[in-house]
């Protein structure tokens, strides 16, 4: 007889469901077992990469970083239609080298444009 | 697919079919570059560049009216031209270049950088244009999510005003919305047209020819799956053209958004859901079992929630925002209408084009008359405007009137094509419920009239008077104006070359 073909989704939630069970469990039967309870300051401490939090978490960003994030996008997406057309490129017309050429100079108007907005100077 | 197919595929993109498209994007990237290369003092010379090549764009675009690629589809099935795309194209560009015009009166009057703001309409209303042709879902979206992004950057243009910034916020939740309702459609259409289970299965589901045949064997219509995809496609779409129950964004936007951008999501983006929605209509055809009702319901408490709820408004940007949701309701009837009646199609699109140019006509006066804070624009500030500026108070008159239908202007005759359609379609309750939504919008255009021609400014309207500087009516934007109240007048009178333009019959 075959199993059911969704058979393995319950397999995995069987196995997702306790495989943290168990984790905490022995955990816990290790502090019960060989851990005696001694609460302190240090030890009570929020810990977060090793570095105590200062301040508020609610501070203004800089939002002139999203605009290097969109620049950087510009190169991305380049870069994700050129590494085909670089692969393929012996077997490709004419056309494609003009059409690859018109694509790469709209990316370029943009970042032109944006240098001469002065969106590249960080202040 | 092959090498073969898809160089045929390369070989056969006719990229002179889309040549108006091609050329409103070269246009945008034009203006962008002459910012960089002209000295600071003669960039106002800008938007007279965008206006004059949108306008030499319009002129080409009516010679060329009847292409040689009418009829035929193109870009591998991705578009498809017809006569309604080649009206609707003429349409958006007629907005877009008097969204330009509207423009260069409303930036001067705020801190903001000016170009940009060129550009994005040209880029929002080349897309418009596509949209408007597209034959395959892929294409539609890609052309819907380029017109909505351009609005979010256009609705919250004036970056230092709260309101315009709300409003952008409020329109790019609401859009994220409708496009994810949209695209769960879409994707649920494609997965049962694509389902070879089914009968008639297709391999391209996303196409519409495709999908349309899959619609239309058997009892695929009445799919559930299917008919969900339908119902959720045409909710995406009632967001846009902000029908009941989806219109709860539109005062908010509408008031917040800098003047020409709220008359171009009026005009431009109403007639954009309403161009798709005509396109689908004919695809979902096997589904207007479902179609029928579900619109004709949603025609009558457009109407009725527009018109209602734009009695108590104040805020001019506000009360056209709500009567627009009627608009769109009276539309909507008509697109019920064309289901059994073919002339309601022309007559949806004489609407457009009467409300464009009575639309266009208000918000021109607007433009004027809206200070340096441009999300408060009060019935109010209106106060002895005849007096103070006839020509104006004339143009929003007519304007006004063409709005709320009254005999002989253009608003008129759309509303009586469209009446005429529904009668002959035998939509009887829903024409009842339209001849009250119009009685009742008579109240607040009228409310608009009166306190333009017969109130004096009262105290507070005296400070706002005096705080103001004196309205001037630019060459341009008077040209413009007049044109726009002539059309509107001579169109109630003589349809004669539009009307047969827009194939009544």
């Amino acid at each position: 007889m075959h199993p059911h073909p969704y058979a393995f989704l319950a397999l995995f939630l069987a196995v997702a469901v306790a495989f943290p069970v168990i984790m905490l469990g022995v955990a816990r039967l290790w502090v019960v077992c060989f851990q005696p309870q001694r609460p302190g300051p240090m030890k009570n401490a929020t810990y977060e990469c090793g570095l105590e939090s200062t301040g508020d978490s609610w501070i203004q960003f800089k939002a002139h970083y999203y605009l290097y994030a969109i620049l950087f996008l510009i190169f991305d997406v380049e870069l994700l239609f050129l590494l085909p057309f670089a692969v393929a490129f012996t077997g490709l017309p004419t056309g494609a080298l003009v059409a690859m050429l018109v694509f790469v100079l709209l990316l370029v108007e943009g970042l032109v444009w944006a240098w001469h907005r002065g969106h590249l100077e960080w202040q | 697919m092959t090498t073969d197919l898809l160089q045929q595929a390369a070989a056969s993109n006719q990229w002179a079919a889309i040549f108006p498209e091609l050329s409103l994007g070269c246009l945008a990237l034009l203006l962008l570059g002459l910012e960089m290369v002209l000295p600071k003092d003669n960039q106002r010379q800008i938007p007279l560049v965008a206006l004059v090549g949108q306008a030499g764009i319009l002129v080409g675009l009516l010679i060329n009216f009847y292409t040689a690629t009418l009829d035929t589809e193109t870009f591998n099935s991705l578009l498809r031209h017809t006569h309604q795309g080649q009206v609707m194209r003429v349409f958006f560009l007629v907005a877009s270049l008097l969204v330009t015009m509207l423009g260069m009166i409303s930036l001067p009057k705020q801190k903001v950088p000016r170009v940009e703001f060129y550009h994005i309409v040209l880029v929002i209303s080349a897309a418009m244009m596509l949209l408007a042709q597209s034959n395959h879902f892929v294409m539609l979206f890609v052309a819907l999510e380029t017109v909505t992004v351009g609005f979010y950057i256009l609705v919250s243009y004036f970056r230092t005003s709260p309101f315009s910034l709300e409003a952008g916020l409020k329109y790019l939740v609401m859009g994220a919305l409708s496009s994810g309702l949209l695209l769960f459609g879409i994707a649920l259409l494609y997965g049962v047209a694509g389902n070879p289970a089914l009968p008639g299965h297709t391999a391209e589901p996303m196409g519409f020819s495709g999908l349309h045949s899959f619609l239309a064997t058997g009892a695929n219509a009445h799919h559930f799956l299917a008919a969900s995809g339908v119902l959720l496609v045409l909710a995406g779409i009632a967001f846009k053209i902000g029908a009941f129950p989806f219109q709860i964004w539109i005062p908010d936007v509408y008031q917040g958004a800098p003047t020409p951008v709220t008359a171009f999501l009026a005009v431009g983006s109403k007639a954009a859901g309403f161009a798709v929605l005509f396109n689908l209509l004919q695809v979902f055809s096997p589904c207007s079992w479902l179609l029928v009702p579900v619109i004709t319901v949603m025609a009558a408490a457009t109407i009725l929630f527009g018109n209602f709820a734009a009695l108590t408004q104040h805020n001019v940007k506000r009360l056209l925002g709500l009567s627009g949701v009627s608009h769109a309701g009276f539309l909507l009837l008509g697109v019920v209408a064309s289901v059994t009646v073919p002339m309601a199609v022309g007559a949806v699109h004489f609407y457009l084009f009467a409300y464009l140019l009575a639309s266009f006509a208000v918000f021109g006066v607007m433009a004027h008359v809206a200070g340096a804070n441009d999300a408060d624009q009060e019935l109010d500030h209106y106060a002895g405007l005849a007096k103070t500026n006839p020509f104006l108070a004339a143009v929003l008159v007519i304007g006004l009137g063409s709005l709320a239908g009254i005999p002989p202007l253009a608003g008129f005759m759309g509303k009586l094509f469209i009446f005429v359609a529904a009668f002959k379609a035998g939509h009887y309750g829903l024409l009842g419920v339209a001849i009250v939504g119009v009685v009742v919008s008579i109240y607040y255009y009228f409310g608009w009239i009166k306190a333009a021609f017969f109130e004096t400014p009262t105290a507070s309207g005296d400070e706002c008077q005096a705080s103001r500087p004196q309205i001037s009516v630019g060459l341009v934007a008077r040209v413009v104006l007049t044109l726009l109240a002539m059309a509107t007048v001579v169109l109630g009178f003589y349809q004669g070359p539009l009307g047969v333009w827009v194939a009544l019959r």
